[in-house]
């Protein structure tokens, strides 16, 4: 197949993280953000708010041990 | 002591009794409704780490190796307790159930394209760049952009880099569902991270290696360098249509 061309390894994790992270059924985790009685906004969704400069400090973290895919590492931090 | 859950089913079919899920906790089932939800007990706290997404796609793999294919949930849901978990399904069944119907018999594959060689395409050459140096009647042409208009500058050209390659998978997508579209029982828009542009497909379990075939020809006529990852639980096709 011409996935030989991609370096597979990190291409699955990545995409490993993209997948069961972002998609697949949501049952529970259903939040209203209400003023009064007036409902704004709802979020139906599991999600993780975080500033991008973080994400981004905690991706370069994780580059640094590609060699331990295993690592216990946050892939999104909570903070 | 809460429930994590990993997918769903209609079968009334227990786990393997080795197989463990997030942090090696023992995967049970849970009967609700006349569905079955594949849970273990876990602790308050379940942060998304490598490890766990990999123990949570798993047990999601695990249940589609064992019969019917699964409704995969997404990572992190967690539930008081077993009994929470019960009374969720019956309030969702009547939403849970044509989602199930939807992927059943089926898996997904993801077809990534790579991400470019050349540098340029990611961060935009200086050619794309279009701007206007004169503000407010001044000519600003003498004066050094600041940072915030190289930062900004950055982002325009992030953005157009994404825009292209987007472009470029749904053609892709367009090609390659045009040439197995007997086969192809449903897809998803294409998607762009980090210079990767992936889209996923929905093939019948027994079509599998069909659809594989198919692609690898429209890839060798049409010169495109693709991979196809997979099967999976079909995450992609578990939301709302």
């Amino acid at each position: 197949m011409s996935g030989e061309v991609l370096d597979n390894a990190p291409l699955e994790l990545s995409d490993l993280i993209n997948r069961v992270l972002d998609k697949g059924a949501v049952i529970a985790g259903s939040v209203t953000i209400s003023v009064g009685d007036i409902d704004l906004i709802q979020l139906d969704l599991t999600v993780v708010l975080t500033a991008i400069e973080t994400v981004r400090s905690a991706e370069r973290r994780r580059r640094e041990f590609d060699g331990d895919l295993n690592a216990d590492l946050p892939v999104l931090p909570s903070d | 002591m809460p429930t994590y859950l990993y997918c769903l089913r209609t079968e009334r079919a227990d786990p393997p009794a080795a197989l463990t899920g997030v942090d090696g906790t023992r995967v049970h089932a849970v009967h609700a409704s006349g569905l079955t939800a594949w849970v273990s007990d876990v602790t308050d706290n379940v942060r998304p780490t490598v490890d766990r997404v990999k123990a949570h796609d798993t047990v999601c793999a695990a249940a589609l190796n064992e019969g019917e294919t699964p409704l995969p949930v997404r990572f992190g849901q967690i539930f008081p307790d077993d009994a929470s978990v019960v009374s969720e399904l019956a309030v969702r069944e009547a939403v849970l159930r044509p989602r199930l119907a939807r992927v059943a018999g089926c898996v997904e594959l993801r077809l990534v394209l790579p991400k470019r060689s050349d540098p340029s395409s990611e961060e935009g050459t200086a050619e794309t760049i279009t701007r206007d140096t004169t503000l407010a009647g001044r000519d600003t042409s003498g004066v050094a952009d600041g940072p915030g208009t190289a930062f900004l500058e950055r982002l325009a050209r992030r953005d157009r880099a994404a825009l292209a390659r987007v472009a470029g998978c749904e053609d892709v997508r367009h090609a390659v569902c045009s040439a197995a579209k007997s086969l192809v029982v449903g897809q998803r828009p294409c998607e762009s991270a980090r210079g990767i542009s992936f889209f996923p497909v929905l093939v019948r379990r027994a079509e599998v290696d069909a659809f594989r075939s198919a692609v690898a020809e429209t890839l060798r006529v049409k010169g495109i360098p693709l991979a196809v990852l997979g099967p999976f639980a079909p995450y992609s096709f578990a939301g709302d249509a």
